[in-house]
Order: C-alpha cells, then structure tokens, then sequence
C-alpha cells in the first residue's frame, strides 16, 4: 500500500462503524496519514469515540446545510492543519419517504435538499478544501450507478449524476493547482443511507447477481482504492470516476452461475409486489 | 414510521426475540449470535442500524442495543429490554 505518512486528509460524512467514509479514514490511518474527521453535529459524540479509540484527531462539527457550519469548520480546520493532502466527501441524504413509490413523485423541497447536502456539499468542501491544499492534492468523493434507475433510489439518481458531473468541472478548475478530483462508484454497501431506501435488499441482491465476481465489493476493498486515489500512486489521474462494484456494472445480462442469486431478487420482487397489491386491495 | 415509533416497536421486537431465545433454552452466546443476525435484518427493513453490539444479561435476564436511524437523520435510541 501507499506511504502516506506525513500528509493530512480530511474525512467527511462518518456516521458510524459502518460508514464507507470511516473504512477509508481507518486504511488511510493505517497508511500513516493524519486522520481529521468531521461529521453532522448530531453524531460528534459517537465518531469521537471511534476517532480516540484509532488515534485520530478531535472531531469537527459540520452540519453542510449550514453555510456558517461549514465555514467554522474549516476555521477549525486550518488552524489544526499547516496544509491539507487530501479530502473525502461521503455525504448524502433524501427524505425516507421519497425513496419509496414512484420518481416523478419527488417534491421540489426534498429535490433541493438531496441536491444541497449531496452535491453542493461536495462543491463547497472541494472549494474551500483547495484553499488549504499547497502543492497540490486529491479530493475524492463517492457515487453510485447514475446512469440508470434503480428502484427506489429516485432522486438520490440525479444527485449522484450531477455529483460525478461536478467532480469533472472541479477537476477541470483545480487541475493548475496540481489538485486532482476523483470519485469511487461503489457497489450498494449495507450502509445506514441504504437502509433509508426502500427494499435495499434487492438492490443488493441484484448487484450481486449481476457481478462477474458474484458479490458485492466490501469496505475494505472501497477503501484500497481510496488510498490510491488519495495517494502518490494515482496522480496522472483526475477527472475519473473509478469502479469498484465487483464488475455489475459492465454486465447486461447475469453470469449463468448467478442465476440462484438473481433468481432470490426476483422473488422478493414478486414477494414485494404481491404484498403492495395485496395492500391495495 | 416515526422514530419514537419505531423505538417502540423495536422494543417489542426484541422482547419477543428474548423471550423466544429464553424458551428455547440459548445460552447467552447463542442467544447474542441469533438475536444480532436477526436485529441486522430487522433494521435492513426498518432503516436502522445498530451502533453498539447487543448486549445480553446472565441468564438472558434483559438485552440492550443502540440503533442508529435514516430518518430523522441520525437519530439514535438505546433499546432495552428486561
């Protein structure tokens, strides 16, 4: 793996142990880096705990839907930091009850609020981290498939599109200044943001049967990649969004040997929809 | 389904899973083991996750976990049973 150490990162959007941010901030530690962490005000407390139990540095609070949170929190930052290496974005939110039922049903004020906290979020961290970022750096963040529907996920679709659009317009900006932009498209982790759509689980099912490797990646595996993009070994790269989803996004038909995985989807599928007609009757 | 809600009925759900491990005779290890698998798939329904591990008394005399939910975002709530 990467020698990181002596640089600084900082990890956004840990919300606890499952988090993909926290795997990658522990690899990154593990690598030699100097971890900051900083999280939604409601969850300082419990990311503190596993910051101290890893030896990482105190917690900053950062509500990104508040633009003076945002700004205190890199006040904070810089005064703790002589400069930043590299930064993770992994934030991302949408009403619970809109991802359910039907896209076209996406009222404006959740449009808005999805957009804010999962892409604009990512532009202003990208903004202001390149601020503090001498002699360049890495910025990553992280999307799912946005290049076609996945039931449920509805307007969390459009905001990983137009994050991976973003990632390429900041790269385009932040190139003079040596700062690469990057992104992993991961497979559908067990994370709490997943447990926010609607039947996850076949989501997870079918991405699994679809893989030519027949699973899921795992976190570890997210953050091996994230090293690299973050690390010396990556930097004739920008602009990119790199795949780590065990290959279920290259295939359009299910490898032969998944068919019992594919199968089980589609009969939770079929369980899910007898039930909603059921309800409706 | 609100969180207070939810709370409540995730209360529920782990006295009857207690008192099922209780009946069929676990011993605290088993009863941890099923009960952990079994809170993880409930909460994949149910738009949580545990934050800490399940923790069962001696005798499976009382369970304790802490969840983590979507929505309200980040709520958490200890779930106690006895």
């Amino acid at each position: 793996m990467d020698n990181l150490a002596g640089t600084t990162h900082a990890v956004f959007g840990v919300a606890n142990q499952r988090s993909i941010a926290w795997s990658i901030a522990q690899k990154l530690r593990e690598n030699g880096a100097r971890i900051i962490l900083a999280c939604h005000p409601d969850l300082a407390s419990r990311v503190q705990r596993l910051a101290d139990a890893t030896g990482m540095d105190d917690v900053i609070p950062c509500d990104v839907e508040s633009p003076e949170q945002v700004e205190e929190c890199f006040r904070l930052l810089a005064r703790q930091v002589e400069a930043l290496n590299g930064v993770v974005h992994s934030i991302a939110f949408s009403d619970k009850n809109e991802l359910q039922g039907r896209f076209i049903d996406t009222s404006a004020e959740n449009f808005r609020r999805t957009m804010h906290i999962s892409c604009y979020s990512f532009i202003e961290i990208a903004r202001r981290s390149a601020e503090l970022m001498q002699g360049g750096g890495s910025i990553l963040t992280l999307t799912f498939d946005a290049s076609r529907p996945w039931p449920h996920y509805n307007v969390m679709g459009p905001a990983k599109a137009a994050l991976e659009t973003s990632l390429r317009y900041a790269a385009a900006d932040l190139g003079e200044f040596d700062i690469r932009v990057n992104a992993i498209s991961a497979s559908p982790e067990d994370t709490l943001s997943a447990r926010g759509i609607k039947h996850f689980r076949v989501i997870g099912d079918w991405a699994e049967g679809m893989s030519p490797l027949g699973r899921r990646a795992t976190l570890e595996e997210i953050a091996n990649e994230a090293v690299y993009l973050l690390g010396s070994g990556s930097t004739g790269v920008t602009g990119q969004i790199r795949f780590v989803d065990c290959g279920s996004s290259i295939t359009n038909l299910p490898p032969v040997r998944n068919a019992a995985k594919i199968h089980s989807a589609m009969g939770r599928v079929l369980d899910i929809v007898r039930n909603e007609n059921e309800k409706k009757d | 389904m609100k969180a207070h809600l939810l709370t409540e009925a995730a209360r529920r759900w782990l006295k009857r899973q207690l008192v099922d491990a209780r009946k069929s005779g676990l011993s605290v290890a088993q009863a941890t083991a099923r009960i952990t698998e079994a809170i993880d798939d409930f909460g994949m329904d149910n738009g949580f996750v545990p934050v800490e591990p399940l923790r069962i008394k001696p005798k499976l005399q009382g369970a304790r976990v802490v969840i983590g939910f979507y929505e309200p975002m980040y709520t958490e709530a200890s779930i106690e049973v006895q």
